[in-house]
């Protein structure tokens, strides 16, 4: 099984939201072979923020889980660059086609995934690029993710659609403990009453090894 | 009010175990938990496979209720449900009369992963306050509770004693698709039928497993 045929790889709750083509570079094992989780968070991100993503991909790495990222500004650049830096695997899940980087200094990065790592889109060459496409791409990542971390989102952020979808599809949503507790951000506490759970430096390592193997290929192995 | 109920389980799932089996039922459980129809039909298909005197065959027999065990928080609106996708292919497979969502999770309680010893995981006291139960249907005579995880019981003690406080006269038994072997570090067989009995003590708000 490949990209190609990915769908037939999902379950009917999986498919409700599942692009209807996938578009790849790179090595499209890294879909399948081990645990995936999704980095995101804001573009405009404050240095504490890119600080956590830098933490939270390298635990990520040393539990030998792909880093899933937006190929975005900020905490997605910071997700991606840590997973390479430190001998990681990543997949940068984009929100426009695939021969054209969003924002265009990340094109360097993108030939890098492309070549090294694995970049997929559900956009054809030439589809138009659109505010909508990016949460679109959204849901793509927590379907293709066994959870999905948030690193740092305002109130009003498209980050929160992802964990939304996720929770929908049944994975873990870990959102970083400072978001979790903040007053301010109401989508976090209703996202916390559905199941997401508070991240921090006290819980990440035992938290990312009991992450279940929802999205992983299987053999017929009993 | 203390109980014995019956529980059976399937499969074996090491969540720390270091061999390539033990590997492989994390695999299994990750599938079940995600509502894989060819591993849980490959699961149907052991199922089908005990031998006719084995207690899980007999265990659905008689057109029991399948009444799936909910998540470990609400289900948002539309949201996937494993225990239910599981009862729905056992009803298919004949495993079943029909699945029947009695219970329903209210308030969330917190994931196992999130202590690191049995003493800190939520306590059956704790389960049974975040779950309510829909007013019955019909009447029943036979119920299964199904779960996809059996860890420690206490899930399926409070869901258990939901259940009875609508159908006290029902036959009420558990099933769950894989059982958690935390401290094993190599596991032998994936697939390891299992049909025992627990007990809950009202009194100490404690699930006693025979094994």
């Amino acid at each position: 099984m490949g990209i190609e045929n990915y769908s037939e790889h999902l379950t009917e709750a999986e498919k409700k939201h599942s692009p209807k083509q996938l578009f790849f570079a790179g090595n499209e094992e890294l879909l399948f072979n081990n645990r995936r989780v999704s980095v995101v968070g804001s573009r405009k991100a404050t240095k504490e923020g890119l600080i956590r993503a830098m933490i939270v991909s390298k635990a990520l790495v040393k539990q030998n889980i792909v880093v899933v990222s937006g190929l975005a500004a900020g905490i997605d650049t910071m997700a991606h660059r840590t997973a390479i830096e430190n001998g990681g695997q990543t997949i940068a899940v984009l929100g426009t086609p695939l021969d054209k980087a969003y924002p265009k200094q990340n094109s360097g990065l993108l030939e890098t995934i492309k070549k090294d790592y694995l970049a997929i889109s559900q956009f054809p060459k030439g589809y138009p690029s659109m505010p909508k496409n990016f949460p679109i791409r959204n849901r793509t990542m927590a379907l293709i993710s066994d959870a999905t971390i948030i690193i740092e989102a305002g109130e009003k952020s498209g980050t929160r659609h992802q964990g939304w979808e996720a929770l929908r599809l049944g994975r873990d949503v870990f959102i970083l403990e400072n978001v979790a507790n903040d007053p301010n951000i109401t989508w976090a506490r209703e996202m916390m009453d559905y199941g997401a759970q508070s991240l921090s430096r006290d819980n990440i390592d035992m938290v990312l090894e009991d992450i279940p193997f929802l999205t992983s290929r299987l053999e017929d192995v009993f | 009010m203390s109980f014995k109920i019956d529980f059976a389980t399937m499969l074996e799932f090491a969540t720390r175990g270091q061999n390539d089996i033990a590997h492989n039922s994390r695999l299994v459980a990750g599938k079940i938990k995600s509502g894989n129809a060819q591993v849980i039909e490959r699961l149907i298909f052991h199922i089908k496979h005990l031998p006719k005197e084995h207690p899980i065959t007999k265990l659905f027999e008689g057109v029991p209720v399948l009444v799936p065990a909910p998540r470990s928080a609400p289900i948002v609106d539309g949201g996937h449900w494993p225990t239910k996708i599981l009862c729905d292919h056992l009803v298919n497979a004949g495993l079943g009369a029909s699945v029947q969502k009695f219970l329903v999770r209210t308030t969330k309680v917190p994931k196992s992963s999130s202590f690191t010893s049995a003493e800190e995981r939520p306590s059956c006291n704790t389960h049974y306050e975040s779950l309510s139960v829909v007013a019955p249907e019909a009447f029943v005579e036979k119920i299964i509770l199904v779960d996809d995880v059996f860890t420690l019981g206490r899930t399926s003690c409070a869901c258990v004693r939901r259940i009875k406080e609508i159908y006290p006269d029902a036959d009420i038994s558990v099933f769950a698709a894989m059982r958690t072997r935390g401290f094993v570090e190599e596991l032998a067989n994936i697939v390891k039928p299992s049909f025992k009995t627990m007990e809950y003590n009202s009194q100490y708000d404690k699930v006693r497993l025979p094994d």
